[in-house]
């Protein structure tokens, strides 16, 4: 368990990404970013849209080819796999996005939704598939009625239950999480977030919670990096990050979230409004 | 008071057939009022506004929906075309999908001003470089001349207000006007509407699922569940303490960066009910901590408890819970 422990799971170092927009332009959308996730920890990627938060995943994931830099997973670096290793790589990392409709097969059931990633991969026999299938929706919480169902005949969280079930059939280490909860409705998203926070518990899960929340990133990730323009401007413990923020950007979005109540968020709104005209010049 | 109403909404119902998705709601809105409407998909806030806007297809509308005297649900599609954009506008959550694509922002800023004033093709110019300077787009005369997808997201959806604003509407109705923003945007674009607002003292409907914005803007909130308002209180009110269960769900489980850390976020099981298959009695019951026998089989109706309004049998309980609370806290 020592060794383990404390080499973290996944290793980023300068990693550079640019697209080429037309002849002359070219868009740096991955600018010299590096990046630690430790073990069991989640660790939380937040920033506006455009950021590159998604495109730092995909990187991670070895989805997308780099200009520069290394991925290292558990010791393995993912930029140089190929074939059967980077298939293998890829079963103990899996991907929960924002929208569960789209991302969900609207013809097939959940039980073959789920069942999925466990056939891609080859692992076990149909009575196996079935009864990890029926594990797998217990974890989430959808009982076995939802087996049959599809896409269409559930609600949004249930959906993303389905989603959740998917990407832990396999049985990962890293789970990423791209906006997994942002598409859904407020007594939802607290709902699939204790859930998050109770399979990490189970089954010892890594995550990366990508979010442009930054409240819901406080909420779920222990450490957190704040992106903007394809880097990484502010990174550190969520103590650290949210009692002191250094960097300019980190404070505005955090001076942005809205809280809810009416005389903390009207006094926020004033303080913002004062500070913006002060330094805009009105 | 009565005089100030600039909305007045009776008994508003909206049905697809025999699926009624808004159940019977009134509500009023004053002059400069921002009231807000919040609720989770499916409880029929939007619905609401379409139904205002006559601009639900296909829906069957019966009740009245007063504007500054006049029912709308009585206008035929001519004269509804009049008022549209007139007395009472709307703003859109995806501004990019509400503007064409194929027009300068001039020539659409230009043709909603013109179908409500009479003015040349220069005189509306003149007036769109007027509205973009007054929701804050920088070098409006440049503006103008460019297509929608030159703009970003905020500075469509202050195209759009500005849009909205054109006629100096007496309601104003946001449906989720920040939602596909970011947040440091999303910050601006509300800022921009209480400035629109105290300068003009439009009536605004603002129609969200954030909490925390609704809890900047607005004076007045409305808690929808299963299309019906299950609350109505000052927003200072609601926030301290909720007397619908729903309410204290919703509020208990939105997250902001004073949530606190280490625990679950206090939830509710199971999830809002479709419009065709509510349940008897309460519509909340099944989700409730609090239903008994009675809320199983009766539904309740809205009545003032404690200064507000709340549709919940057991309000009375929870309104003597509440204050004795906050007698023990202080």
């Amino acid at each position: 368990m020592s060794e383990p422990e404390t080499t973290p799971l996944v290793v980023a170092s300068g990693l550079r990404k640019t697209f080429r927009l037309g002849a002359r332009e070219t868009l740096v959308a991955l600018d010299d970013v590096s990046l630690e996730i430790r073990r069991g920890e989640t660790f939380g990627l937040v920033g506006e849209s455009g950021s590159g938060k998604s495109t730092v995943s995909r990187a991670l994931l070895g989805l997308l080819p780099l200009d520069a830099g290394s991925v290292q997973f558990d010791g393995l670096e993912v930029t140089r796999l190929k074939g059967g290793e980077l298939r293998r790589l890829r079963k103990r990392m899996q991907m929960v996005f924002q929208d569960p409709f789209a991302a969900l097969n609207r013809r097939q059931s959940v039980a073959q939704i789920v069942a999925a990633p466990l056939e891609a991969h080859g692992i076990g026999d149909r009575a196996s598939r079935a009864a990890r299938v029926e594990e797998m929706l217990d974890l989430v919480g959808l009982g076995p009625a939802y087996r049959e169902r599809r896409p269409r005949e559930m609600s949004g969280g249930q959906c993303q239950r389905v989603a959740i079930a998917r990407a832990l059939a396999l049985d990962p280490e890293l789970v990423v999480l791209d906006e997994s909860v942002s598409a859904l409705d407020v007594s939802i998203q607290a709902q699939v977030l204790n859930l998050l926070g109770e399979l990490q518990q189970r089954l010892g899960l890594t995550y990366l919670f990508i979010s442009h929340d930054l409240a819901v990133v406080r909420y779920m990730a222990s450490t957190v990096a704040v992106m903007q323009r394809g880097s990484i401007v502010e990174r550190g413990s969520r103590e650290q990050l949210f009692r002191s923020a250094q960097h300019e950007y980190t404070r505005q979005l955090m001076s942005a979230i809205p809280a809810v109540d009416p005389t903390a968020e009207r006094a926020r709104r004033r303080a913002a409004r004062t500070e913006a005209g002060v330094s805009s010049g009105g | 008071m009565t005089t100030d109403t600039v909305l007045d909404v009776r008994d508003l119902r909206v049905a697809f057939g025999e699926i009624e998705p808004v159940r019977g709601i009134s509500f009023r809105l004053r002059r400069g009022e921002r009231l807000g409407l919040v609720g989770e998909s499916g409880s029929g806030k939007s619905l609401t506004a379409l139904a205002i806007m006559r601009l639900a297809r296909r829906a069957q509308l019966s009740g009245e929906v007063l504007l500054q005297g006049e029912d709308l649900l009585t206008l035929k599609p001519r004269q509804m075309e009049q008022v549209r954009g007139g007395r009472v506008a709307m703003v859109y959550q995806d501004p990019m999908s509400a503007l064409n694509p194929v027009y300068t922002v001039g020539k659409q800023l230009e043709e909603a001003i013109r179908l409500h004033r009479r003015l040349d093709r220069r005189g509306a110019r003149d007036r769109a470089i007027e509205l973009l300077d007054d929701v804050g787009v920088p070098h409006p005369q440049r503006r103008v001349e460019q297509y929608p997808h030159e703009f970003s997201g905020g500075m469509r959806q202050r195209v759009m207000i500005a849009m909205a604003m054109c006629a100096d509407p007496a309601v104003l109705i946001c449906d989720e006007p920040t939602t596909a923003l970011d947040v440091t945007t999303q910050a601006r674009i509300m800022d921009l509407l209480d400035r629109l607002v105290e300068e003009h003292h439009t009536a605004v409907m603002l129609i969200t699922h954030d909490l925390g914005v609704a809890a900047g803007f607005c004076d007045t909130i409305q808690v929808m569940y299963g299309g019906r308002i299950v609350e109505r209180a000052e927003a200072e009110a609601l926030y301290r303490a909720s007397l619908h269960p729903y309410s204290e769900a919703l509020l208990g489980a939105a997250v902001d960066l004073n949530l606190e850390l280490g625990v679950p976020i206090p939830t509710i099981g199971g999830s809002p009910p479709l419009a065709g298959s509510l349940p008897a009695g309460c519509s909340f019951h099944p989700r409730c901590a609090w239903a008994q026998d009675r809320c199983r089989s009766e539904a309740p109706q809205l009545r003032e408890v404690a200064g507000r309004l709340v549709e919940c049998h057991r309000a009375d309980e929870r309104a003597a819970a509440v204050k004795e609370e906050t007698h023990v806290g202080a």
